[in-house]
């Protein structure tokens, strides 16, 4: 059975996925294309996982406790790349980790954060297609020291535009296609986080953007903040630190070019600093 | 983010389509709430709605949503409606029913339920209370043909004061002189604040009118107090944000973040 090893990294942390699956190695490959390094680097080992293929599914393990089959190769994907990111997100407990992508142009970062099915994932590669470096996608960590973002370089994956809010249960549903982002539409340095976005896809709506005071923008980090219960007041913070440094805004769309023009003009305009 | 579809289907299963039809339609002309094509074509296809609406305004406002709609009151009532006149709740409630078997639960219901008005009339020691089942068509028929006066709510006949609560009373409130917890961390973010209950997990923002009124929530001041001292602040008479007040040391008192007293 042919198999391959991956190892996936971030900030001096890897983790080794062992795929006795050709199809859900390519797969893998192609989701986690920017953050593959050789097999031989010298970092530290965050988790090894192991994925085996039965008559009828596969089974997904690691060193300790974990132990799940899967029928579908869906779910197993979606269980493999929960695992890989919380295994890099524990790694590095220090950081302040969002659900949230991040773009870069110029001098500065501006980190886009919703719930699933906000749009963040089709205004992020946007943008980048524009011409902006591309920071991450689904989680984006956040330095308190260096006030930076680092760059947690997924490959983006957009849902198909169905024209129609989707319950949040029903997202799955929706078929992703991947985006494939090379070269200098990447970006490999911490940037400096000049602004901070919170889209909402609305069909019926057109594309609005509207500033949002530093207490709005606070309580919205808090919500997609992902290790708030590991800082917790600290994190408050942190963040309030940062929404008061950084303008915020909030942006309502239903048609992705009109959104990507209200957010260049925001960015022109002088108020994102 | 609502299914919509889903909506609108339980709502006929459980025979609520009407009054859900409405709740949306004064949604939309009241708050300015956006509707996809479909619930407006919903909306504009059942024409009792139009109608509801108006009178549902009437009664919340004092005027119709829209003035020059005709009101179901000016098409039945046999005399020209007056301006103030208040729409009948029970002919209101019969209207959004769906189907003649709720109006007619609704009609029994009505006959057969006593209210104040009943305990107003007669009044029952707690043993005899269910004489009141009695009482109640009886009061009704009698109203009706006129053989005994038709009570007012809080008139000095046989009453009962009812119990009153604090969150439902003003002059109550009035009086008391919230203090916020002490166990809360609040960070401050130039005229707005950040509120976090580690207890509840619950964290809130403030804007800058709550901001000023929970500043004042120190265990001292009364609302009237915080409607002098903001007022000030402001350029406004306390009249004119004394309600405001009010509504907001509520919320905080819903949110458990001001000492029990």
């Amino acid at each position: 059975m042919s198999s391959a090893v991956l190892h996936i990294a971030f900030e001096q942390h890897q983790v080794i996925v062992e795929a006795h699956s050709l199809d859900i190695a390519i797969i893998l490959k192609q989701w986690f294309h920017a953050m593959l390094v050789p097999p031989l680097s010298q970092m530290a080992i965050a988790r090894q996982l192991i994925i085996t293929q039965l008559n009828h599914g596969y089974r997904l393990q690691d060193s300790s406790l974990l132990n799940k089959t899967f029928a579908d190769t869906p779910w197993l994907l979606q269980a493999v790349k929960y695992e890989i990111v919380t295994s890099l997100i524990h790694a590095r407990p220090d950081l302040l980790w969002f659900h949230a992508g991040a773009v870069a142009a110029q001098d500065g970062a501006i980190l886009v954060a919703s719930p699933g099915g906000g749009g963040k994932s089709t205004l992020i590669t946007r943008l980048s297609q524009q011409g902006w470096c591309y920071l991450s996608d689904d989680a984006i960590p956040f330095d308190v020291c260096n006030q930076t973002v680092l760059p947690f370089p997924q490959t983006p994956r957009i849902r198909e535009n169905t024209g129609a809010l989707v319950p949040s249960n029903q997202l799955a549903t929706i078929a992703k296609h991947d985006v494939m982002l090379t070269g200098d539409r990447l970006c490999t340095s911490p940037m400096r986080l000049k602004g901070l976005l919170f889209p909402r896809y609305c069909p019926n709506t057109s594309a609005q953007l509207t500033p949002y005071s530093p207490a709005q923008a606070t309580i919205e980090l808090l919500r997609n903040c992902i290790n708030f219960t590991y800082h917790k007041q600290t994190a408050i913070q942190q963040l309030c630190n940062i929404t008061q440094s950084c303008p915020a805004a909030s942006l309502i769309f239903n048609n992705a070019d009109h959104a990507l023009t209200c957010v260049l003009n925001w960015q022109s305009s002088g108020s994102v600093r | 983010q609502l299914d919509w579809e889903q909506v609108v289907r339980q709502a006929k299963q459980n025979h609520a389509y009407r009054m859900v039809l409405l709740g949306i339609a004064l949604a939309k002309n009241v708050m300015g709430a956006t509707l996809s094509e479909s619930m407006n074509s919903l909306i504009q296809r059942d024409r009792s709605v139009s109608r509801l609406m108006q009178h549902a305004c009437l009664y919340m406002f004092g005027k119709p949503a829209n003035p020059s709609a005709k009101l179901f009151v000016e098409t039945l009532a046999p005399t020209p409606a007056q301006p103030t006149r208040r729409f009948s709740p029970t002919r209101f409630r019969l209207a959004v029913c769906d189907r003649w078997q709720d109006q007619v639960q609704y009609g029994v219901w009505r006959m057969l339920v006593p209210n104040v008005r009943d305990r107003q009339r007669v009044v029952l020691p707690r043993p005899l209370s269910f004489l009141y089942y009695l009482i109640r068509p009886l009061r009704l028929v009698g109203e009706h043909l006129r053989w005994v006066e038709h009570p007012r709510l809080g008139s000095q006949h046989n009453l009962h004061p009812l119990p009153t609560t604090s969150q439902n009373n003003l002059p109550l409130l009035t009086s008391d002189r919230p203090q916020t917890r002490t166990d809360l961390d609040v960070y401050c973010l130039d005229d707005e604040r950040i509120i976090y209950c580690s207890n509840h997990e619950l964290g809130i923002a403030l804007n800058p009118s709550s901001s000023m009124i929970w500043d004042c929530c120190d265990g001292t001041h009364t609302l009237e107090d915080m409607g002098v001292m903001i007022s000030q602040q402001v350029g406004c008479s306390p009249e004119a944000i004394i309600e405001d007040i009010w509504m907001a040391v509520l919320e905080f008192r819903r949110l458990r973040l001001l000492v029990e007293s």
